[in-house]
Order: structure tokens, then sequence, then C-alpha cells
């Protein structure tokens, strides 16, 4: 582990949408995309929970079951500091993927298996950045296992 | 289109440049109903079944999109991505006709397969390029299911 400990929680990855205009429509405007973000954050904890009932159709839980689970946790614990993923995909492994797409640059993250998640920056269609995180058992978060400028 | 006949493959015509390739998109939710449907580039990133190259499907060779939509075992239906050959051969890569005994329209792009993208390094990070520049840049959807494994669907 590393000295410095970087969690998913911080908000330094992700941009978040800025505000323009006068006061009044700057506190109007928070408001509302708060309350937007808020709804759209909720639907895509609605959409895993209805993917992990789908992976569940056995008694047995599924691979993909528990990464969907893992999924929702980085939902959950990221809410209040990270904007809503433009996207939020299941993959062919098993796997579920978010992506952010913020005009020049693209984040994405992937739940490769439960509690382990790999973080890709693009920039002008460049690899500028892959991380990988594993859940702390601790505090059930998932922290920077080893990062990589590309 | 050519009729020409791949060499190896004396059972399918060879891929042209203007041929329309298809790709099958694991169930994918915008929470921004604004946002364009476009598939992550996850979709195109090789998966443990892409052993010899990412799998792709040749549009003038099945049955129908419907068809195509479901996984080869039959047992999962997906999206479906649209993109051209030539967009591939842009990025320096190549399509191979491998027909298989029962999907003829079955190739694959050799250069992005599951073992050099595991081997990491340069490799990994050119396919994730690639695999972001098919998907974000080139590929349109032609069919997006209502839900994930549901029977209703819209062709694009």
């Amino acid at each position: 582990m590393l000295n410095s400990t970087h969690t998913l929680r911080s908000s330094e990855s992700i941009s978040s949408y800025a505000t323009t205009g006068t006061a009044s429509d700057v506190t109007f405007r928070a408001v509302e995309e708060k309350a937007q973000e808020r709804k759209r954050s909720l639907a895509v904890v609605d959409k895993l929970l209805q993917w992990m009932r789908e992976a569940n159709v056995t008694d047995t839980p599924t691979p993909l079951a528990a990464n969907i689970e893992s999924a929702i946790d980085l939902v959950v614990d990221s809410r209040d500091r990270v904007s809503v993923p433009t996207s939020v995909a299941l993959t062919d492994d098993d796997g579920v993927a978010f992506e952010w797409n913020l005009g020049d640059e693209i984040i994405s993250i992937e739940i490769l298996a439960s509690g382990i998640a790999e973080k890709t920056r693009f920039r002008g269609g460049r690899v500028i950045e892959e991380a990988v995180y594993v859940r702390n058992p601790q505090t059930r978060r998932l922290e920077l296992r080893g990062a990589s400028d590309a | 289109m050519t009729t020409e006949r791949h060499p190896a493959q004396p059972d399918v015509p060879s891929i042209d440049p203007k041929e329309e390739l298809l790709r099958r998109v694991p169930p994918t939710f915008y929470p921004d109903p604004e946002q364009p449907r476009k598939p992550q580039w996850h979709a195109f990133r090789p998966n443990q079944h892409d052993t010899d190259g990412v799998s792709v499907g040749r549009r003038q060779l099945v049955a129908s999109l419907e068809a195509f939509s479901y996984t080869p075992d039959g047992s999962k239906r997906r999206n479906v991505a649209q993109f051209r050959a030539a967009h591939v051969q842009e990025l320096g890569l190549t399509v191979e006709p491998r027909p298989l005994p029962d999907d003829r329209s079955h190739a694959v792009i050799p250069e992005m397969n599951i073992r050099d993208y595991e081997s990491g390094g340069e490799r990994k990070l050119a396919i994730k390029e690639w695999a972001l520049k098919l998907a974000h840049e080139h590929a349109q959807m032609v069919l997006v299911l209502d839900e994930p494994d549901s029977g209703e669907s819209i062709s694009l």
C-alpha cells in the first residue's frame, strides 16, 4: 500500500460541471443541478440493482452480481463528490464499467472483480493515466494500488 | 461489395473497406437522457473470448440484426453497433474473415486480442485507444434493446 493513500472519493479525478450567470442564477441552477444529479445517481443505483437481480437467477451468487455490488458501493460512496457518469454498462467479462465524457477528456472506471477497479483517463484520444484500485477491507473503500502516467 | 474469395476462407468473400461490420454491445444505461447513445470504449475492448482478436459480424452475411443480437450461445441478447471496415483500416488495423461452423459472418480484428491486452504496457494502451476511437468516433448503434435480455428492441 502506498503511503499517501488515495481514494476514489476524491473529487480531483472527475470534473464537475461549472455554473455561470448572475448570483441568483448560480444559486438556482446549482440547486436544480444538484437535484438532477441526485435523481440520476439514484437511477444508476436502481439500474445496477435491476442488473443484479437479473444476474442472480439462481440461489448461487454469480461473479457478475458481486461486481455489481462493488459498483453500487462505488456510486454510493462517491455520489457527493463525483458527477454522475455519462454511461454505465456491463462488460462481457462480468464487469461493470462507468464512463464520464467530459469533452476532450474521457474517464472510465471498470469494476474488474469484486473490490478491484481499473481507472483509465483519455485526453485527445490518448491514454494519459491508468490506475488500479483495490477495496480496503477496513474502510470498504477503493484505494489506489498503483498508477502510471502513460 | 467484392466477390473476391479470401484465400484461407474459400466460402466467404474477402472484406471490402466499405463493408459494414457489427459488434454486440452489452447492456448500457445512460442516466442523462440528453446524452447520445454511444457505446462505451469497453464494448470494443477484447474480452476473454477474443483470444484471436475482437469478434465482429459482417452485416452482409448476417441473417438479420435481430439474429445477430443474440450471443453465440443464444442465452443473451445485446445491443448492436455498426461501423465500417475502412474505419478499422484507418487505424492501421486489419479485419480478417474467420467464419465459424454456425456463423459465416464472423470476422476478427487480430491486433485487438486479449493476450496483448492482458500483457499490459504499450500494447494495452494502444488497444484502449483503438477501442475508444471505434466506439466514440465511428460506431453507430443500429439496434438498442429496451431492457437487457428482453424481447423488446428498436432497430435504428
